[in-house]
Order: structure tokens, then sequence, then C-alpha cells
């Protein structure tokens, strides 16, 4: 997300009903939503369809956002976490990928692998199949680089539990490589 | 095994500016527009349901309305006069009646009647000779025409017709009484107007029909000075 906007300015120009902010909003924000849904759901067309109901939502909702210590880059990826729930829940064939990777997991241990080759493809396509937390951690901290406070502070969760969830994510992606 | 997450994380470094995992041109572009466009629609459009709204201020109001007039205490203080302790209750259940009123020609009866009732109140004052209540009926008369005047959604026209009904019978009363003429006097002392001035029969006569107007009232005063 381009820093150098004034955020707080464009949301007040926002929820007065102005088009230009609104505009510079989806700007500043439009490519870490769409990122950070596609990972979620693995595919164009519902990342498309995903990203564009966060935008309306919080657009719609922008008044409602008070600048009370939550930073609006939070506001809007709790937002996106929300979305991408009501997606999975409307499926219904969402599987509980966190349950699982906590309770069955048969598969051997990354240590019991050979070291394979590593390709973008098959990161993308394991990234898909991790469970959503771990997904969520992947695409906050290493693709838009963000810090285990932000990070904390989009997922409400404290920074220890942060950096704890952060190292299983890596391993929980490494074990799927290995297996895919 | 670490290669192998160095690896990994350079690779996740490095999907930041893929193409895969960012949105297309084509979307950016039309998503742009059909975002804003229903956003400023829907903004638009909020402002609609206040329409059905409205009815619902106005029955609350009505039933507030009716809650303050046919309260016990309130109907009982409805007879009540300026030295009764349920006096307060009445005036005040009247600002009520005249705040809550949700039409105009409501409001205007409402303000109409208060000033009537403090036209009552001066009048049975008067015929009791109570220099202390005409006094103080008069300030509320005064008062409570005040108070109409600043009140929006009322028929101003009638209003001021009410109050002139009231106000210049008094007034004349009490400019061709010479008797009266030292409470008048003191009461308008008390109430920061000049007093009218009786050593000039030219300056003294406009009076009773400058009373219809409370600011002419005052000009004509300065104008004697």
């Amino acid at each position: 997300m381009n820093k150098g906007v004034n955020i707080q300015q464009l949301v007040k120009l926002a929820g007065a009903g102005d088009r230009d902010a609104f505009g510079k909003l989806y700007d500043t924000f439009l490519d870490a939503v769409y990122r950070f849904v596609y990972v979620r759901v693995g595919n164009r067309q519902d990342a498309e369809d995903i990203t564009e109901q966060i935008f309306i939502s919080m657009f719609t909702a922008i008044n409602r956002y008070i600048d009370n210590g939550l930073p609006f880059e939070a506001w809007v990826y709790r937002i996106a976490r929300n979305k991408v729930t009501d997606y999975y829940r409307a499926r219904k064939s969402h599987i509980q990928l966190d349950e699982i990777a906590e309770t069955v997991d048969t598969r051997p241990l990354p240590e019991e692998q050979t070291e394979t080759n590593l390709s973008k493809e098959a990161v993308m396509k394991s990234l898909t199949h991790i469970p959503s937390q771990y997904q969520e951690i992947i695409v906050l901290k290493f693709i838009e680089d963000k810090t285990n406070e932000e990070i904390g502070t989009i997922l409400e969760k404290p920074i220890a539990h942060i950096r704890v969830l952060q190292h299983r994510a890596i391993q929980a992606l490494r074990k799927e490589i290995q297996h895919e | 095994m670490n290669n192998q997450t160095t690896q990994i994380e350079a690779i996740l470094k490095n999907l930041k500016n893929d193409k895969e995992i960012s949105p297309n041109a084509a979307f950016r572009t039309n998503s742009r527009i059909r975002i804003l466009n229903t956003v400023i629609n829907t903004k638009t459009t909020t402002s609609i349901p206040h329409s059905y709204s409205v009815p619902m201020v106005y029955a609350f109001r009505f039933a507030l309305l009716l809650v303050f007039l046919f309260g016990s205490t309130v109907y009982a203080a409805q007879s009540s006069s300026p030295h009764d302790v349920l006096y307060p209750v009445k005036t005040l259940s009247e600002q009520v009646a005249l705040t809550l009123s949700p039409t105009e020609s409501t409001k205007t009866s409402v303000a109409m009647t208060i000033i009537s009732r403090r036209a009552d109140e001066h009048t049975s004052a008067e015929k009791a000779g109570d220099t202390e209540e005409i006094k103080q009926t008069t300030t509320n008369f005064e008062s409570a025409v005040v108070e109409i005047r600043k009140t929006k959604h009322i028929n101003r026209e009638k209003v001021e017709i009410e109050i002139r009904k009231h106000e210049s019978p008094s007034r004349k009363e009490n400019d061709t009484k010479e008797d009266n003429n030292t409470t008048l006097e003191s009461i308008r002392e008390q109430e920061g107007q000049k007093p009218v001035i009786t050593t000039n029969p030219k300056q003294s006569s406009p009076a009773p029909e400058a009373t219809g107007k409370e600011s002419s009232d005052h000009e004509d005063s300065k104008n004697a000075d």
C-alpha cells in the first residue's frame, strides 16, 4: 500500500461522500486486498468477486470507522477476513482446515522428506491448501511485508503468538509442498 | 531444511510482484467504476428511508404529547393560577405540547391556547386587584409571547392576531386608567422598558397602538427620548 497517501484525510473525505477520495482509497488498497483474498480462495474469479464486495462494504460503512487506535488498514483487512469467511460459509464445502492441521496429520514429517527443488507454482498451489490462519500470516508477513505488531493488530492476536504462528505457517507450507 | 525454508520465504517475497497474484488491468478499471457507482448510489439512496422515519417520529411525538396532556398531575395543573404550586407543571406541559405538536396547525392551536390562557390569568388578576399578581401575569404573558414568536413552524399570522386580541385591551385599559399608571410604569421599568411618558400627551397617546408590536413599542419609547 502506498504509505505516502494520507489515509486519514482520504477516509474523512470519503465519509463525506467524496468520489475522488473513494477512488484513491480503492487504488491504495486494491492490490493488497486482492492478494490477501487470492491466497485465501486460490482462484481469480472468486478473488475478484470477493475483492469487489470488500470495497463496497468498506465504502458503505466508512462512516462507522473511528480512528480509536485501530489503523484503517487493519480495519480493511478485518472486513476482508470476514468476507472470505462468509464466502466459505456460503459454499458450505469449506473444510475446517485449521482443525485438520491440528488433529489429523499422518503425513511424513518434513525432516523425513528429501529436499526438492521449489517452484513458484508449487508454493502457490500449496499455499491454498494450508489452514486459513497460516495463509493469513504468510500473506501479511512475507507478501505484504507487515511487522509482527501490524499483523497482531489485524489478526487480533498477541505478537508472541504471531511469531509462533509464523513459524508454524512456514512449516505447514513446507510440509504441503513436499506432500504435493 | 533451513535451505528449503529460505527458498520458500524468498519465493513468497517475490509473489508480491507476481502477475498471477495481482488484479489484472481489466478488473482494476471495471471494478473501480462498478464500486464507485454502487457506493455513490447507495450513499444517495440511504437518505430515502428518512421519509419512512418521519411518520414514526411524528407518531412518537404525538404519543408523548398525549402522555403529557393526559397525565393526571398535568391534568390537575391545567386549572392552576400563577401563585399555585402546580402552575410550573402547567407551563411546562404547555411548552412540551408546543414542542411536540406534529403539524403546523396543531402547533398554532397550542400557541393560541397558551396566549389565551396567559391573557385570562392577567384578566383574573386585574379583577382581583392583586398588584403582585398583575405584575406576575403581565410578565408571564409577555414571556409567553416572546417564546411563541421564537417557535418555528407555526402560522404567525393567526398567532399575531391572537396576541393583539389579548394584548390591546389590557394595554388600552392600563393606559387610560390614570390610577394604574404607576403600576404599569413600575412593571415596564422592571421589564427593562422605558415607562410611558405621561407628561407629554402626544407621546403617551400612540402607546396603545404601539403595544401591538413589541419591537415598535421599544422604538416609540426611544423616539420619545
